[in-house]
C-alpha cells in the first residue's frame, strides 16, 4: 500500500462544492497517515489565495473550506500551486496563504511517477 | 440517548466524534491520537453511519489494532508494535 496521497483540485470559484470535497479527501488521507498533497490547478489556485477561501461554505455536514484547509495545513499537509495557472489570473505567491506552495508540473509528475495515487476533483 | 459502551471494554482515553463524517472525524482523531503513546487504549465513539466500514479501513492503514466493535463503539489499542519491549 503506498504511503502517499495525491489529490487534485481544479475548482473553487466555479464549483464550491468540488473543492469542498477535495479536502475532505484530503483530510482523510492525511489523517490516515498518508504523505499528502494538494495540486491546485486553474480555477482550483483560487483555494490557497487570500480572502478566497472564506467565500465558500457548502453548509452542514460540511465544514468551511477555510476550516479544511486550516487543518489540513496544520496537520503537515502540502499544498501545491499551479504557477502558470496563477500568473495567467494575475496572482503571485504574495497572494497564497500560509502553507500554500508555487509549483509546476515537475513536482505533480514526480509525486505521481513515485507511486502515489491521486483522485480529482 | 446513547446505549452505554460495553461494560466489559477497559480503556485508557476516549475520543467522541460525534455525527461528523468523512474527512472531518478522520483529521480530528488524528490530531487527538498524535500525542498518545503506542499501547493506549482508546473508547472511539461514532455516530457516523459509515463507520463500522471506515474506522477499519483507518486503522488497517494506521497500524491501530481495532480490538472490538459495537457501533457507535470502537474499542482501539494504538500502535501497539511501537509498544515497548520490556524484554529488549
Amino acid at each position: 500500500m503506498a504511503d502517499t496521497f495525491c489529490v487534485t483540485i481544479t475548482h473553487c470559484r466555479t464549483d464550491g462544492d468540488k473543492a469542498t470535497l477535495g479536502f475532505v479527501v484530503a483530510n482523510a488521507a492525511l489523517g490516515s497517515e498518508k504523505d499528502t498533497m494538494v495540486f491546485l490547478s486553474t480555477d482550483g489556485v483560487y483555494c490557497a489565495v487570500k480572502g478566497e477561501a472564506e467565500k465558500i461554505d457548502e453548509g452542514a455536514p460540511f465544514a468551511p473550506l477555510k476550516e479544511l484547509i486550516g487543518k489540513f495545513v496544520k496537520a503537515g499537509g502540502k499544498i501545491f500551486v499551479c504557477t502558470p495557472c496563477l500568473k495567467k489570473r494575475g496572482l503571485s505567491e504574495a497572494d497564497l496563504i500560509e502553507g500554500a506552495t508555487p509549483a509546476g508540473g515537475a513536482v505533480l509528475v514526480e509525486w505521481l511517477a513515485a507511486g502515489s495515487p491521486c483522485v480529482a476533483y | 440517548m446513547r446505549p452505554p459502551h460495553p461494560e466489559h471494554w477497559s480503556f485508557d482515553d476516549e475520543f467522541d466524534g460525534g455525527e461528523e463524517t468523512c474527512g472531518r472525524v478522520i483529521i480530528n482523531l488524528h490530531t487527538y491520537v498524535k500525542p498518545l503513546p503506542p499501547g493506549t487504549r482508546l473508547l472511539l465513539v461514532s455516530e457516523d453511519p459509515a463507520a463500522p466500514v471506515e474506522f477499519p479501513a483507518w486503522c488497517r492503514m494506521t497500524r491501530n489494532a481495532l480490538l472490538e466493535t459495537a457501533h457507535p463503539y470502537y474499542l482501539i489499542e494504538l500502535k501497539p508494535a511501537l509498544k515497548e519491549n520490556p524484554h529488549g
